[in-house]
Order: C-alpha cells, then structure tokens, then sequence
C-alpha cells in the first residue's frame, strides 16, 4: 500500500504526509466495514472478528500481562535495521538520500528507489505493529484497536530526533506517559480521550527548540570568552 | 436551481477551508491544523450558542477563540523554530481531546449533542437554534462566502500585501533582505487560516443545529488536497471545490444513497478521500521530481 505515497511523491511531487494520510483515511473504513460485516463474530455484540484459535496465538510470558516473544522480535529488527543503516554502504546511501537529496543525486544514488524503499519498509513495519497486536494482545480484530498508533509513532520518531539510537527510550517515555493516562483516566473516572491530549501536549513541545537555542549561545558565548 | 445552491451550500465548509489552506500555503505554511480548528469552531460555536442563547454571539465568541488561538500556535512556531507541520498534528490531536473533554463536562456526552437530547435533559428551555440560522448554514450564507474569498483572492493578488505574503512562501530570503519580517506574514497567514476553517465550522453547525464528533469529516484534509490539486491557485481551488461537491452530492443523494442500499454508510466515509487520491494519481505534476 505505501507504493502509493511513494509513487505519489516521485512522479507528482506529493507530500507523503498528505498522500499517506487519504490513503488511510480511505482505507479505514473498508477496513470497519470489513471487520463490523463481512468478518464480523456474530455471536457476540462487540464489532469484531472472531477470537484466534490458541494455537495461533503468541505466548504470554508474563501472565496476565500480554507482554509475549514479539517484544524481542521486534528488538532483533531494530537491531539489524540499525546495522543495515549504520554499517553497510547501502544503509548510508539511503540516509544520504533522505538527509541531502541533492547531494545524493550529484553523487550518483538512486533518490527515488531510496524513497520508494524508505516507504515500503515503513509499511512493513506498520503493518507487522497490527500484526502483532492482534496476534498478541488482542486475539482479535476489533472496530478502531488502531487508533491512534500511527501517530503515536509518529510523535516517537520527532522526539528521538529521526535517530534509530534514541528510538528506543523515546517508546519506552511515551509508552509510560499514554499507559500513566489511561490509568489516571481509569482510576479517576474521567471518561474523555486523554491519551488524544498528552499525544498532542508532547506533539507541540517536541519540536520546540527552547534548550537547544539557549545552550547553543551560552556555548558560543564560552567559545568567544576563550578567545 | 435549487440543486444549484443546494450543492454550493454543501461545499461551503470546504471552499472556506480550502480558501485557508490556499493563504497558509502561499506563506510556506501547510495549514494541516484545519482540520482540527473546523472542529474547535464547531464545538465551541454549538456551546457558546447554548450559553449566550445567540447562535451570532456564538458563532463570532468561537471565531475569537480559534482565531487567536491559531494566532498564539504561529507566534509559538515563530518564536521556538517549531516544525509547523508537527505544531499542525498537535492541534488536530488536542482538539479532539479537548472536545471530548469538555463535551464531557458540559453536555455529559461524548457523542452527538442536539438540542432535543439537551432538552431532555433540562439544560435550556428555549429554543437557540432556529430555522433562520439553519438557513444561514445552508444558503444564505453562500453570498456572504464568495465575497470574502474574492476580497481574499483580490488582496492576494492585486496588493502589496499579497505579493509580500506569496513571496514569503516561494522566496522568504528576498524579504529578509529588504529588511521585511517574514515571520509576521506566516503569523497573519495561520490567523486566517485559523479563520477561515472557524468560519468552515460554525457553517457545519449551523447546519445541523448539533454538534456531532469529529463533524469536519476531513474536510481539512480535503481542502489541503484540493490546494495541490488547484496548483496553488484560487481559481483552482474554486474548481477542486466544485468537483468535490459535485462528487459528494452525486454520491450522497444519487448512486449510493443510504436508501438505495447501493453502498454502506461506513463505506461512503472513504470516497471523498479516495476521489482525491484518483484526483492526484491522473493530474499531471506542476513541478515532478525530476530526478
């Protein structure tokens, strides 16, 4: 599906963001249809699938908690995606692609097929994210489980600066913020999305650069007092 | 003729919204947060009304709130060298959270609130909303509509300002050398932006005389389609407009009514978004990355 945004973005000059965006809005509500009609356990009152076999299910290693295996198979890509970037010439072609387009065409790489390889892998990755969570947190699919992780990953990827590096403790920090609100909001019995407010809160300071402005000319204050 | 302002009383919102996104776009600015302040202005048009009793009272105490709110967001993404982009999501993230708060706390619902159910409830005991201002969500508020973006498309491009705010977003240097501050055309592009999507807002409301969740149905994102596919111009986004009204009135009352069962309603959701992704597949490219 992201061949769509990537394509839109080669040969129309669309912003991904922009493409990305219809093309999920579009597909969601297929996807509802899908799962509240033609998928739908009609046994049951909640709009869903019905419950995967057990078989199929990932084992839950710290039970009740679905904390299950895809927690490491998730750090072994992160790991060999970080190898790939860091490592391998193929890995800096494509940063050099996304970081200086242009230096990136004058020095003979392929821009576009890195565009159209950056999407795919992010694709992919979205689409293991629902993998994952049906095989091993839900066991089903219901109407709207999706909601919002798109742009949890989103505000994941601005806080660790785009660095694979800080990806890491960046999830974790969001994780315990959206997880500490939902609780708050569960114990409170506060019945209002807040989870839609501290993702926006954090959305509209990540990018801020109060501090880095600040050091930045305490440094170059303390570089022209040692001149 | 009926079919006729029928079909541009339903693209009121988009054309106000695209009219938005067009002026941000021209500052360099791509105004994503319109999606969020349709809602904000809807929201806060349908409370205000309630309070005041005055849907007009209602409807210019929203468009002060989302107005200087956006105002504040420009001066915020000025000031810090924030990503307008992210600013952008934040809003529309925050919006729909704050709704949901406050409908909670005020209308003890997060879902549709409708005068019969606040009726019910023994809230207010007149009626705020009449068949004029429902009217005025549906035709009268057609001519009031195209004169503001004709006054806006002949001050974009027939005054010093507009020339100034257009080079902002193509050639900002060239400005800063002649001793112009950019950063206030970006500030006055997202007001009016921030101005038009209120406007987009209080006409959905009006409408229904309700507020129901998430009632810009992307319209905010659809009117940042039409931009592009308008090629940044205001005639062309006049026309975007129109072949998307014209598509959602043929899809909502010929072909897929929900009464000819031809499509499901939760299906119809998607068309408008794909109508726009074909617009861009088959629309040939301005300026395509030619490497």
């Amino acid at each position: 599906m992201t061949i769509i945004p990537a394509l839109l973005k080669i040969k129309r000059n669309v912003a991904v963001l922009l493409s990305s965006f219809l093309l999920s809005a579009a597909t969601i509500p297929i996807i509802d249809y899908a799962i509240g009609n033609v998928f739908r356990d009609s046994t049951k009152n909640l709009l869903a699938t019905p419950y995967l076999q057990e078989s199929l299910r990932l084992t839950k290693l710290l039970s009740p908690s679905t904390f299950n295996i895809s927690f490491f198979i998730v750090i072994i890509i992160y790991l060999l995606t970080q190898l790939w970037l860091w490592k391998t010439k193929k890995g800096e072609e494509f940063r050099i692609c996304g970081t200086a387009p242009e230096f990136a065409y004058y020095s003979g790489f392929n821009v576009n097929r890195n565009t159209l390889l950056g999407l795919m892998v992010s694709g992919m990755s979205h689409g293991l994210c629902g993998y994952f969570a049906v095989i091993g947190t839900y066991y089903t699919s219901h109407v709207g489980f999706y909601s919002g992780i798109g742009w949890t990953a989103l505000t994941i990827a601005l806080i660790a600066k785009n660095s694979p590096k800080l990806l890491l403790p960046a999830s974790f920090l969001i994780s315990y913020l959206l997880t500490a609100s939902d609780s708050i909001v569960l114990t409170s019995n506060l019945n209002f999305d807040m989870t839609y407010i501290v993702q926006g809160v954090v959305l509209f300071l990540v990018t801020a650069q109060f501090l880095s402005n600040k050091i930045k000319t305490k440094n170059r204050v303390k570089r022209e007092k040692d001149k | 003729m009926s079919i006729l302002i029928h079909i541009l009383g339903t693209s009121l919102p988009l054309l106000l919204a695209s009219f938005g996104a067009l002026i941000s776009e021209y500052a360099g600015v791509m105004a994503i947060f319109i999606d969020g302040v349709i809602n904000l202005s809807s929201f806060f048009c349908f409370a205000f009304s309630i309070w005041t009793g005055n849907p007009f009272l209602g409807s210019i105490l929203s468009l002060l709130v989302c107005t200087v709110s956006m105002g504040l967001c420009a001066f915020y993404v000025e000031k810090t060298k924030a990503n307008p982009f992210i600013v952008g999501i934040s809003i529309n993230l925050g919006s729909t959270g704050i709704i949901s708060l406050l409908s909670s706390i005020w209308f003890k619902t997060k879902g549709v609130v409708s005068i019969p159910i606040l009726f019910e409830k023994s809230i207010i005991t007149n009626e705020v909303f009449s068949t004029a201002t429902v009217r005025f969500g549906t035709t009268w508020a057609i001519i009031p509509s195209f004169i503001l973006i004709t006054l806006i498309s002949v001050l974009l491009y027939k005054s010093p300002w507009g020339t100034k705010l257009r080079v902002t977003g193509t050639n900002s240097e060239v400005l800063r050398e002649r001793g112009i501050n950019t950063s206030y055309y970006r500030i006055e592009s997202w007001i009016i932006a921030g101005c038009l999507g209120g406007f987009a807002g209080i006409i959905s409301t009006l409408k229904l005389s309700a507020f129901v969740p998430n009632i810009s149905a992307g319209t905010g994102w659809i009117a940042l389609a039409i931009v592009f596919l308008g090629r940044k111009t205001p005639i062309g986004t006049i026309i975007g407009t129109a072949i998307f009204a014209l598509s959602q009135y043929f899809i909502n009352n010929i072909g897929f009514s929900t009464e000819n069962k031809l499509l499901s309603p939760t299906l119809i959701l998607a068309i408008p978004y794909l109508i726009a992704l074909f617009c861009f597949i088959v629309t040939p490219s301005v300026k395509a990355n030619k490497k």
